[in-house]
């Protein structure tokens, strides 16, 4: 008996990297994000750069 | 990384010798691995708020106790007791997580080896050394990274326990993050700070486990 292949079994796994993204991916970059911005409230920011990084390594 | 090292080195043979006493047959297994179980399902600030009570100089059965017998205990003043009881906490919650993995690899280990050790007049020392420890190997790898990974990341049992105190004695990377991310709401340096932390753990993690495997390869 001919098996037909396809690739659609990949679907299966898009809700666990969905979940996988939610849980891990989003609040990282979201951390990086603030990591490299300046914030004076209501929601403002402004680059930074490494200036953060290189405050917390001296 | 200091309190990292210190915990592996009592956790780690601890954890190995309990397992080696434990039981592998009748019904003491069962009551040994639920006693050992016992601590993993406290919840962490619950850890932290009974030892908190546990050691209190006054009225703690620990504290007290301790300074009835002439020493002078006091976690929320002594930067050296404060770090003593956070060890011993951290030793009494999660020891039972190495004993409950390595109890599990030493019952895995075929008999037909140990029947080989006793034809051979092999000592018990033969036996763990050459048996026992081998085979142990894998196990004891993701017992230590487990570890490692944990006690690096250490906060909610040291923030009930000690605050950071007594000044900032026990205020480890994760408290210290805390204070600046939630306490002054310095989100850039927060930030920053969590990266660096990540990487420094995965960094450590990953050269922790490969080393461990390249030794297990030749």
């Amino acid at each position: 008996m001919n098996k037909q292949v396809n690739q659609k079994a990949w679907f299966l796994v898009l809700p666990v990297v969905i979940l996988v993204a939610f849980n891990a991916v989003i609040p990282l970059m979201t951390v990086v994000n603030y990591s490299v911005q300046e914030t004076f409230g209501d929601n403002v920011f402004s680059w930074a750069g490494v200036i953060w990084f290189e405050q917390v390594l001296n | 990384m200091l309190f990292t090292g210190i915990i592996l080195a009592i956790e780690i043979p601890l954890g190995l010798i309990i397992a080696l006493a434990m039981p592998r047959k009748g019904v003491w297994v069962s009551v040994c691995l639920v006693l050992m179980a016992l601590p993993l399902l406290i919840p962490w600030n619950v850890v932290g708020a009974m030892w908190n009570i546990f050691a209190l100089p006054e009225i703690g059965l620990l504290g007290k106790g301790l300074n009835s017998l002439g020493f002078d205990y006091n976690y929320t003043r002594q930067p050296l007791t404060a770090w003593f009881t956070t060890v011993l906490m951290d030793v009494w919650h999660w020891t039972s997580l190495v004993v409950l993995l390595c109890y599990a690899g030493l019952v895995s280990i075929p008999d037909d080896y140990y029947r080989a050790a006793k034809i051979d007049g092999a000592s018990a020392w033969a036996v763990f050394r050459f048996i026992q420890l081998p085979k142990l190997k894998r196990v004891l790898t993701i017992a230590i990274l487990l570890r490692f990974m944990d006690s690096f990341m250490i906060y909610t049992e040291v923030k009930v326990l000690t605050g950071g105190g007594p000044g900032n004695a026990t205020t480890f990377l994760s408290i210290d993050l805390d204070k600046i991310a939630l306490g002054q709401f310095d989100l850039g340096p927060a930030g920053a700070m969590s990266l660096i932390y990540f990487l420094i753990i995965l960094l450590f993690s990953w050269l922790f486990y490969t080393l461990m495997m390249r030794n297990e390869a030749q």
